[in-house]
């Protein structure tokens, strides 16, 4: 592959390009240094002492090698970061790059016809995504030195968070998808340890269990899609494979874009797999701004944008994802508008707007979706730092207070507190217009493309043409849309309130407590206004012609040699009118103002604190709890298998063969004249010389002619 | 490297030793070892406080190991990988009125095996130590004798010197498990003696009726792979041997003394019945001298229905199990239904990924029972009720159990998952149900693996029962490493061990396909050099 590559010559041979080994392998030292710094004091010590003391020891040890921790954690992405941006230029600079710079490091899985290579992928795409990870990944491990300083875990902090980028890279890096798949479940696995960072609490650990456990029903669809592109293709290379299911009959098609779909809806949160998401906020809010917002649960949209070829030629499913990211945004965003912990409003309205991204991938619009993506990544890494630094200081509150009931993450413990924390408020408040569809902010332009490629679809588009289950592609596009239009509603509706709860009105925090609230330290708050600035003028990377706001289209264009060949398959005959995309704007807009002037009626009323407040009842309940998914699930599949395996395979089955195997062996014995009660009773030796020399005396029996 | 070792000559006598340095071993373990006193084993008592004369056993025990593991790694570095047929090989007269010959040699599927098994005897031993503290001498010696066995399964040639070695490891791990085991051991040891018995007694059968049928002049194997058999006694024969294999590879049906066993069994014990000597023996013997029973529609459809059947009902059981080992055996059994999905699914990427399987299930579960054993050593249990946040008072030991369970899942990076992926993905080019079946394995996987590790690392700990459980040290810390980086290694870079067991697999293929052309066609490289070949490079 690498080979043919050089052989034909490609405008980045020879460039900084060939440094892009390095991207994945400075997070990969970083996590070494730190998992170093980790074990190494438990090497050496006293083992006969105590727990405490063995302990004390450890933290001891520790606080020497901090700094080395707080240098290594975030600086080698830093160092990825400028290694990122320096390959961005390169790029920018190289002409006519209409194909992916691939490299080659080795073979891995060689058998028979099948070769896997640890080969990375340069493109457009893969560049943007480590943009992303690398610039948005810095800034958090940023604001954690600060978030985590008090920890003791601070070093396993690190070596987790810089495995997850690392993984992360090879994700977006992987040039074919066995080694996409490693970086796949290997963000799966950082997710798994980060979630349950704070083990000892029963909780954390289960949710990190649960997470990798639903991601892996979806890596099951990913396995086998891999098992058919290789049947088929005879190769699982992106270019290879993408190349010969061009000649793939429909079905097999249909059946490989289904298949690499679950493994979407797994990793990225979506109906029916979406139930771990909210769970995994048991970990550090950092890593639920870096991993459970801005860039794992993103991999399903970058999926679907990297196998584009594939859901092109297969609009049924295509039609499939638009729908599922629909009904999904908008049941996340009913279910946000109910929670009282900042976390899991959050949590849901990630899931919801994951949802508006398969919206956007799926109607064929890969760049506004990958724009959603982008932008996403800055506006809701902002959300989920601010809530970090709000609950950091509810925290810090209610430790002064030794008030250890409390629950700091509680909306209706929170209220006022821009007061002590203006600029984290100043900040949300940004990132809360951008989400709502807010303009010019970034939220408004990438959300309004996806509605408007939605609505142009409708019409004239193959996806228009296809049908699924009998229900026209058209009806069903205008129905995305129509979905698509209420969510924003509910979107500007829920986090409204999470401002005004968190933030405006009387404090509720309790008089002991409120008087340690304080704005976060400057570590903190700088990413976050990195990341409001980024959200102010996000948009501008890719604008619409319409609007005469600066260049338009510069990111669907970066990404026209890897999505636009398939975009316009999907596309087909569909337009918009000058007159009708004005008219959608101006609903979005209006939609937006309309959902934000709604929740300043409803949620101006004081509220009362959470160990005040009745437990809700009727439907609102049922909606707070998420309806309830968890629970059913539980009682219809989990507890159900369990009892399955445990009572009918086990109990039952496995130990009645056994028995029957056990009394056939007795019997056979007793046939035999010898041993009828010595099962049990310890002579062994005898026994076994018996059976050694009957098996000699049958030998001979045999081999005497 | 290649070059200076067969300068050596070593191809004359490297398997032959092998195969006899262990019985040597024992022999001089059993009458110059020196037991113990059986006081606190863990005190390091001046020499005179030790009972008789002579070096001590355990030591001596492992010295014979190590140089038989040193003796195993040569034989890897002598094997050409690009070449076809035996390597290595010896051929002796042995029994000349029967026409059986010590006919030893390894090709590309036996040498992983045999470097496995010579590699991780000392390891186990080395991470068991103190477990072991009775009559040192003779379970030295035993261990030495079932090595033997072990290493004579894997470079047997000969059918008779075949059965022999079977047999050999049969009889000492049945006395490890009587003697050395725990409370329910004699039931355990029984189980398994009488059921392997009597696949080993079926195989015997098997062999004199081929023995009969070639002319009774000789039991090697490539003289019998030019028997021309009719279906239906290859059907029999067939059945037999695969019984006999079955059996040993604890094949859902016939799978329930293993989790016993390996539960009574002291746990260097419980290791060695890790080992996938009967899988082996399907690929070696069962698969290429009946091609036409193999390959017969009732014959495959069963069997892949088992294979399957195992995966899935494995992981179920290993689910609710109470104990660690249990988790791990019945993982073993979910296991075992890949490696014979791989082994019937006869393509190149099934096959090379059934043999990775073996060799990475030894790894793996190996290093899973040892870590077993040592919290057991600690904790007097690994009773997964019993534990609870054992992360916070062991962490290295937590960083090696989640690792090798990761492995044990097939998390991608780790070995466990070349394996099963090429297992997979070589089944579904065949049989493509059954492989979309048996991938819903990875899920039920991750589910006992994360409860074995939630039970026992997670969670609050309790400091007053636990909180003195020494971490992993010295000898244990220094095995868990070298299992780490194994499973590391085979995991980012197999390609050493595929490379060499590619042209066997192959010519395995075509031997047991035969006629059909189907997969040969796909799989270019491999097979497509090898056409010419059978199993064995000596037949014309």
């Amino acid at each position: 592959m690498a080979s043919l590559q050089t052989a034909s010559g490609h405008p980045l041979d020879g460039t900084l390009a060939e440094w892009v080994w390095l991207l994945p392998l400075l997070p990969l030292l970083g996590a070494l240094v730190n998992g170093a710094l980790v074990l190494w004091p438990r090497l050496v010590g006293a083992p006969d002492a105590s727990l405490e003391t063995r302990e004390a020891e450890v933290q001891r040890r520790l606080t020497g090698s901090r700094l080395l921790t707080t240098l290594v954690g975030p600086g080698v992405l830093l160092l990825a970061f400028g290694l990122a941006l320096g390959l961005f230029a390169t790029m920018r600079g190289a002409d006519a790059l209409t194909e992916p710079f691939i490299r080659s490091y080795g073979s891995w899985m060689p058998a028979g016809s099948l070769t896997i290579d640890w080969a990375l992928q340069l493109d457009q795409l893969s560049m943007l995504m480590t943009l992303v990870i690398t610039g948005v990944g810095f800034l958090i491990h940023v604001f954690s030195t600060g978030y985590m300083a008090a920890d003791a875990g601070y070093a396993r902090y690190f070596a987790y968070l810089n495995l997850f980028v690392a993984m992360m890279l090879v994700l977006v890096l992987g040039a074919n998808y066995a080694v996409m798949f490693v970086g796949w479940e290997g963000v799966g696995l950082a997710s798994y340890l980060l979630i349950g960072f704070w083990f000892s609490e029963r909780a954390n650990a289960e949710a990190g269990r649960k997470a990798f456990i639903v991601n892996r029903i979806g890596d099951f669809g990913l396995l086998v899609a891999m098992f058919l592109l290789f049947s088929t293709t005879g190769t699982l290379d992106f270019t290879g494979a993408h190349a010969g299911m061009a000649i793939a009959t429909p079905a097999v098609l249909t059946a490989v874009a289904l298949f690499l779909f679950l493994g979407c809806t797994g990793k990225s949160a979506q109906l029916p797999l979406y139930i771990w998401l909210p769970d995994a906020m048991a970990g550090p809010t950092p890593v639920s701004a870096l991993i459970h917002a801005a860039t794992m649960v993103t991999a399903g949209v970058y999926l679907v944008a990297r196998a584009a070829p594939i859901f092109a030629g297969a609009p049924e499913v295509s039609l499939l994802i638009a729908v599922i990211g629909a009904v999904t945004a908008l049941f996340a965003a009913t279910i946000a508008l109910r929670q009282w912990d900042i976390k899991k409003v959050l949590a849901y309205s990630t899931v919801s707007q994951l949802g508006y991204m398969f919206v956007g991938v799926g109607t064929g619009a890969y760049a506004a979706g990958v724009f959603h993506l982008v932008t996403h990544a800055f506006f809701k890494a902002l959300l989920f730092l601010g809530a970090g630094a709000v609950i950091h200081a509810m925290h810090g509150a209610y430790h002064h207070a030794h008030d250890h009931t409390s629950d700091p993450q509680d909306l209706r413990n929170m209220g006022g507190l821009s007061r002590w924390m203006p600029l984290t408020s100043g900040a949300m408040w940004v990132a809360t217009l951008a989400i709502a569809g807010v303009p010019p902010l970034a939220g408004f332009f990438s959300k309004d493309e996806i509605l408007a490629s939605t609505f142009a679809r409708a019409h004239g588009s193959p996806l228009a043409e296809a049908s699924l289950l009998g229900v026209s592609g058209s009806g069903l596009l205008y129905g995305v849309y129509a979905i698509g239009l209420v969510t924003a509603l509910l979107t500007a509706i829920y986090m409204t309130r999470l401002m005004l709860l968190a933030f405006t009105g009387a404090n509720r925090t309790g008089a002991p407590a409120a008087e340690a609230l304080h704005e976060a330290p400057s570590v903190m708050t700088a990413p976050i206004l990195v990341l409001a600035l980024l959200t102010l003028i996000g948009g501008w990377l890719n604008l619409p012609a319409i609007l005469p706001l600066g260049p338009a289209h510069l990111l669907g264009d970066w990404l026209e040699p890897v999505t636009g060949a398939s975009t316009r398959v999907l596309a087909g005959e569909a337009h918009l009118d000058h007159g009708t995309e004005m008219a959608l704007i101006g609903v979005a807009v209006a939609i937006a103002a309309v959902g934000i002037v709604i929740a300043f009626l409803r949620y101006r009323s004081p509220v009362r604190t959470a160990s005040e407040s009745a437990p809700e009842l009727g439907i609102g309940a049922l909606v707070h709890d998420a309806y309830r998914v968890d629970a059913g699930l539980d009682r219809l599949v989990v507890r159900p298998l369990g009892a399955f395996s445990a009572s009918v395979l086990w109990k039952g089955l496995d130990q009645r063969l056994d028995r029957a195997f056990v009394s056939g062996g007795q019997a056979l014995a007793r046939a035999a004249g010898y041993a009828h009660d010595r099962l049990g009773e310890g002579d062994v030796g005898r026994f076994a010389w018996v059976i050694t020399i009957g098996a000699l005396a049958l030998l001979a029996a045999f081999t005497v002619r | 490297m290649r070059e200076s070792l067969i300068s050596f000559g070593v191809q004359s006598w490297l398997l032959p030793a092998l195969v006899l340095w262990p019985l040597v071993g024992a022999a001089l373990v059993w009458l110059i070892g020196r037991d113990r006193r059986p006081v606190a084993a863990d005190t390091a008592l001046p020499a005179d406080a030790l009972g008789g004369g002579g070096p001590d056993a355990r030591t001596l025990t492992l010295s014979v190991l190590l140089v038989e593991a040193a003796l195993g790694l040569m034989a890897w570095g002598a094997f050409d990988p690009s070449a076809a047929g035996w390597q290595l090989r010896v051929d002796l007269p042995w029994l000349p009125d029967l026409g059986a010959r010590l006919s030893l040699a390894v090709d590309g599927i036996s040498l992983p095996m045999l470097v496995l098994t010579t590699s991780l005897m000392p390891l186990a031993l080395l991470a068991t130590w103190h477990q072991v503290t009775t009559r040192l001498s003779s379970f030295g010696a035993l261990l030495l004798a079932l090595t033997s066995g072990l290493v004579g399964v894997f470079v047997a040639l000969d059918l008779l010197l075949f059965y022999l070695a079977w047999e050999l490891m049969l009889i000492p791990m049945y006395f490890i498990i009587g003697i050395w085991g725990t409370e329910h051991r004699t039931r355990a040891a029984i189980k398994y003696v009488i059921l392997t018995m009597f696949g080993s007694l079926l195989m015997l059968a098997a062999i004199a009726v081929l023995y009969v049928q070639a002319g009774a002049t000789s039991f090697h194997l490539d003289d019998l792979l030019r028997l021309n058999i009719p279906l239906a006694p290859q059907l029999w024969l067939f059945g037999a041997f695969f019984l006999a294999f079955a059996i040993k590879s604890a094949l859902v049906p016939f799978h329930t003394w293993l989790p016993d066993a390996q539960f009574e069994a002291p746990v260097i014990g419980a290791v060695v019945l890790g080992l996938k000597v009967g899988t082996y023996a399907i690929l070696r013997f069962a698969l290429p001298l009946f091609p036409a029973a193999a390959m017969h529609d009732t014959v495959r459809t069963v069997v892949l229905a088992l294979s399957v059947i195992a995966i899935v009902y494995g992981a179920l059981v290993a689910i609710v199990q109470p104990d660690l080992r249990r988790v791990l055996s019945y993982s073993s059994i979910s296991h075992l239904g890949f490696i014979m999905l791989g082994a019937f699914a006869l393509t190149q990427q099934s096959v090379q990924g059934s043999v990775m399987i073996m060799v990475n299930h030894g790894i793996t579960t190996s290093a899973l029972f040892l870590l077993a054993g040592i919290l057991k050593e600690r904790g007097g249990s690994d009773r997964l009720d019993a534990f609870g946040g054992l992360a916070r008072v062991m962490p290295l030991f937590a960083v090696a159990l989640i690792l090798s369970m990761l492995s044990t899942i097939g998390l991608p990076g780790t070995n466990g998952f070349v394996g099963e992926f090429l297992v997979l993905i070589g089944t579904y080019r065949a049989e493509p149900l059954l492989a979309i079946v048996a991938t819903s394995g990875v899920v039920f996987a991750s589910v006992y693996a994360l409860r074995a590790l939630q039970h026992l690392l997670f969670a609050a700990t309790d400091t007053a029962r636990h909180g003195t459980m020494t971490d992993l040290q010295g000898r244990q810390l220094a095995v868990m490493t070298v299992f780490a980086v194994a499973m590391l290694w085979l995991g980012i870079a197999p390609q050493s061990v595929l490379r060499r067991m590619e042209v066997a697999s192959g010519a395995l293929i075509e031997r047991v396909r035969g006629g059909e052309t189907a997969f040969a066609n796909f799989d270019g490289g491999g097979t497509s050099v090898n056409t010419s070949l059978t199993i064995g490079a000596v037949t014309p």
